[in-house]
């Protein structure tokens, strides 16, 4: 059977979806990332790329580089809310969707009749319904399809054909190749290697010799276009948390004590929804001076009960011996996750059994 | 300070205090030996401030004093000196020489005056154990507790001891599991109740130091702090957990009516060739008596590790057909510390706790151990 694999990106997808819901941003250098001194850039809008701001780039440098741009905090709720939006439009087209990020998704398109028609559909859909715009490339495998879509932003559309795709290919510099850092495109132009059409004229031998037998001989395979990877549906996902930072530094035991319970919930409920278990608990505390302390457990047994991670998260952050009063700016909740193919019934009803610590404690 | 001691006794010394070493700890004398000489005996101490144990031998001591000397020497140290009957230790500049036959060490010490002082118990014992009944009532519970890295509640990594009505009841749990042994003690004040609430990993220790002595019997101190163990010449203390142990008495199951009559070893071994089939999230196996109601088919399955089943006979007819899955693990546990011939394995329904206890020819330290054990529910 022809395979068929759809890539969507959205395009400067954080900062879109806050200049759609700030029209007053739309047209502005948008920056959304960490806000605080050690922050750093997680998506610029493509106003604010002009000025050279790029992701990943510490937030201080993007102020010089553009100091009249927005800059704001990520809101992730509200990206997950969009994320699954557009997931729900690709979910139409095949079951098979295989989310990479909350901004980038494969989706296979293998067997369906029209797998063109349908990627134009859904190049048209997602910014109706959504107010975002799109990239979308569809491609015999996923390295193609994302190459595909790479060369569609912003905002295109990108079908390869079987019989275009060493066209396509060829004049591709080599650094737009997955797995092709600086460093090997450094290492590969030293030898007079550009583009893609360069790498098959060097061959599996001589390209095994310059990067080792296993990256270069993946890397042959790339360079003509080949990879066999599925589309793997909702990755097994290792773990769950939830995380909350809050616009002033809590500084009371008892906040600490209900903002840690709340998220213990949060993460409870999730793994209610989706059918796992928590393996482990741990928390995460950032203080008002940035330095950020973590504690985990391993639980004697998975457990999906919010009050057992709620008691946990508690006692995990007392045992960090950083009290509440030094100034909390976030906290979190995370636990290791199994598949709830089973749930242990536990001997004392109620995990909250009286205890009495007395000054004997450490 | 100079001493000339059985080369023996210096070995066993050493060897009973080392489990008590606080190697691990920011403050560098816990991983010293202190070895404190007076009036013919040494006694040597170690301690990680959590346990502490004392040996007492005879020695010459041709002038007392106190030293404190490296653990992580010594102990290596006593296993291989060289065949000789006396070893000989006198201080010379700072450094203490050990000499035994041909060879002889020079050892750092540390400052004596740091080392912690250690509680020494009060006059009167609160019990007495026959040594052997002790490390069975260890032995038998101390594995069911909880580890220090899988719980904030120090209650549940503890042991607790209940002393009553001329009886000890050792009781641990994970919250899922509960091991209980029952054993009559000697020398209990009567109209006595109290409890002692010990760390599973200290005992554990404790059941080191046991195992390596001829001591008949074991008097218990405890001043509601710190609990006191004297086995002869050897002093093992170690601090209490404050904390309230949960209520266990209440979880035992009283009604259970499915009896399941099992030879141990042969369940024992079924249930650990079932382990490598059972799912590894889970480790469960299944245990379901037919309609036939005169076997036991203990089975496991797993999505990557294939799937197991074998039948056991039932000594005696199930009164209903009943099927239940636990944790493989937490059986085994169990089994694998029995003696008897046979167990019994008491039901009641597929969410209910199910109870161990050992039947048949009772083996003598089986006495008065029973497990209770929560299923697992298979979705």
């Amino acid at each position: 059977m022809e395979r068929w694999i759809l890539h969507v990106d959205m395009d400067a997808f954080y900062a879109a979806v806050e200049q759609l819901d700030h029209p007053e941003l739309r047209g502005q250098p948008v920056v959304v990332g960490g806000l605080g001194p050690r922050g750093v850039v997680a998506t610029a809008s493509y106003e604010a790329r002009r000025f050279g701001i790029y992701s990943a780039m510490p937030m201080a440098k993007a102020r010089r580089l553009c100091p009249q741009a927005a800059f704001l905090a990520p809101r992730f709720h509200r990206y997950e809310e969009v994320s699954h939006q557009v997931q729900g439009i690709l979910r139409s087209y095949s079951p098979t969707l295989e989310p990479v990020s909350l901004d980038e998704a494969f989706v296979d398109l293998s067997g369906n009749p029209e797998p063109e028609a349908h990627a134009w559909a859904i190049h048209r859909r997602i910014p109706e319904e959504t107010g975002l715009s799109c990239s979308v490339g569809l491609a015999p495998n996923k390295l193609l399809a994302k190459l595909a879509s790479d060369s569609a932003k912003p905002g295109g559309l990108r079908i390869l054909r079987p019989e275009e795709v060493d066209g396509f290919l060829s004049p591709l510099a080599v650094d737009k190749l997955w797995g092709v850092g600086p460093q090997t495109a450094r290492k590969l132009q030293a030898r007079g290697v550009r583009t893609v059409a360069d790498l098959r004229q060097a061959g599996l031998g001589l390209l095994s010799s310059w990067l080792g037998p296993h990256f270069g001989s993946e890397l042959w395979q790339v360079a003509h276009g080949q990879d066999d990877s599925p589309v793997v549906p909702s990755p097994e996902p290792k773990s769950f948390s939830q995380e909350r930072t809050f616009d002033d530094d809590l500084h009371d035991p008892e906040t600490v004590r209900e903002e840690l319970r709340n998220l213990a919930q949060e993460v409870a409920e999730r793994l209610k929804a989706e059918g796992y278990l928590a393996r482990t608990v741990r928390i995460k505390a950032r203080y008002a001076n940035f330095s950020t302390h973590t504690r985990q457990l391993r639980l004697p047994l998975p457990t999906d009960d919010g009050a057992v991670l709620s008691e946990a998260a508690w006692a995990l952050f007392q045992r960090l011996g950083q009290p509440a009063e030094f100034g909390i700016r976030l906290l979190g909740v995370g636990a290791d996750v199994t598949r709830a193919t089973f749930r242990p019934l536990p001997l004392f009803a109620g995990p909250g059994q009286p205890t009495r610590p007395t000054s004997a404690d450490p | 300070m100079e001493i000339v001691c059985r080369q023996e006794d210096f070995a066993f010394a050493v060897r009973t205090v080392s489990h008590a070493l606080g190697g691990r700890t920011p403050m560098p004398v816990l991983g010293g030996i202190r070895v404190h000489g007076a009036t013919q005996q040494l006694e040597f101490t170690a301690t990680d401030l959590e346990r502490a144990i004392t040996c007492r031998v005879p020695a010459q001591v041709k002038s007392g004093g106190t030293w404190v000397l490296p653990g992580g020497v010594l102990t290596p140290l006593v296993g291989r000196l060289p065949g000789s009957e006396q070893v000989q230790l006198v201080e010379k500049d700072g450094r203490v020489r050990l000499t035994c036959g041909p060879a002889w060490f020079e050892l750092p010490t540390m400052a004596a005056d740091e080392f912690p002082d250690t509680a020494t118990p009060g006059p009167q014992p609160l019990c007495r154990f026959a040594t052997p009944t002790l490390l069975e009532c260890i032995g038998q519970t101390a594995f069911a507790a909880l580890r220090p890295s899988e719980t904030t509640r120090l209650a549940l990594t503890g042991v607790d001891i209940v002393l009553k009505d001329g009886s000890a009841k050792f009781a641990a749990t994970n919250g899922y599991r509960l091991a209980i042994k029952r054993v009559p003690v000697e020398g209990l004040p009567l109209g006595y109740e109290g409890t002692l609430l010990v760390d599973a990993g200290v005992l554990n220790d404790l059941h080191r130091v046991l195992s390596g002595l001829e001591a008949a019997e074991v008097q218990v101190f405890s001043d509601g702090r710190q609990a006191h163990f004297l086995a002869g010449s050897v002093l093992f203390s170690c601090r209490l957990i404050q904390e309230q142990f949960p209520d266990f008495e209440r979880v035992i199951p009283k009604d259970n009516d499915v009896g399941l009559y099992l030879p141990r070893e042969e369940f024992l071994e079924a249930l650990r060739r079932m382990e490598i089939t059972a799912a590894e999230e889970s480790g469960a196996v299944t245990l379901e008596v037919p309609a036939s109601k005169d076997q036991l088919e203990v089975s496991s399955d797993s999505k990557d590790r294939g799937a197991g089943h074998e039948v056991l006979p039932l000594a005696k007819a199930a009164p209903k057909p009943i099927k239940i899955a636990f944790k493989a693990e937490y059986l085994i546990d169990a089994l694998r510390r029995m003696g008897s011939s046979q167990v019994a394995l008491w039901l009641a329904a597929s969410d209910r706790a199910g109870l161990i206890e050992p039947a048949g020819e009772i083996a003598s330290g089986d006495e008065g151990f029973l497990y209770v054990c929560m299923p697992v529910r298979l979705l």
